[in-house]
């Protein structure tokens, strides 16, 4: 699976958002650690805005 | 974070600032913090922060994550906490107790990266970024996940312009 490897940044210590997907399979969220509400809202809607499903 | 990542157009600005829980009184000017108790997130750059403001006499102490440094405040371990205004905002949310003082430091942005190769993603995203904040609802999701006072703590920190965006 192509890792479009979405993370977010510049906070040390601010969790990794990876968003993984290719043409075929859906989008896919993988949080590693806990990803705050803000992020979760943006990114959600950012995939679906794409196209793909969460 | 290494070299193989692009990041995004600011998704939240922030600075340094000092969060106290009452009754300790608000820290109201650096000055304040001189000879006090200060927790700092650890490989944050509050520390250097500290010395750059020439906060004098101050014993710092370092924390590995936010919530062990508001453990440290609710306890008294630490007179005031030097965090992110990002993160000082949650906290805010959590505790109404909680005080948010002088700010320190310089602004810095709150982006998302992706890896450099993926151009297409990083456009589609910025562009996405972009449109949101210029549309109402931007506002209704900023204070709905870091609370009521956010645009004032903007302001004061001296992170919007004239009209109010940041």
């Amino acid at each position: 699976m192509r890792v479009l490897a979405l993370v977010s940044a510049l906070f040390v210590g601010c969790p990794s958002v990876a968003v993984s997907g290719n043409e075929r399979a859906p989008l896919r969220v993988a949080v590693e650690g806990p990803m705050s509400a803000f992020d979760a809202a943006l990114l959600t809607t950012f995939a679906k805005t794409r196209g793909r499903a969460l | 974070m290494t070299a193989d990542l692009a990041t995004s157009h600011e998704v939240f600005p922030s600075r340094l600032v000092a969060v106290t829980r009452r009754p300790h009184a608000r820290v109201a000017a650096i000055e304040a913090l001189r000879g006090s108790r200060v927790g700092v997130l650890r490989s944050s750059r509050a520390m250097a922060a500290v010395h750059d403001s020439k906060i004098s006499g101050a014993e710092v102490s370092e924390y590995a994550g936010l919530q062990a440094a508001l453990s440290a405040l609710r306890d008294t371990t630490v007179d005031a906490l030097l965090i992110e205004l990002p993160e000082g905002l949650l906290a805010l949310h959590d505790d109404a107790l909680l005080e948010l003082g002088v700010f320190l430091g310089t602004r810095r942005s709150y982006v998302y990266a992706v890896r450099s190769r993926d151009r297409a993603l990083l456009a589609a995203l910025n562009a996405y970024l972009q449109s949101l904040r210029s549309t109402p609802s931007w506002t209704a999701i900023v204070v709905r996940h870091f609370g009521p006072v956010t645009f004032e703590a903007l302001s004061r920190a001296h992170l919007t312009d004239e009209a109010g965006y940041y």
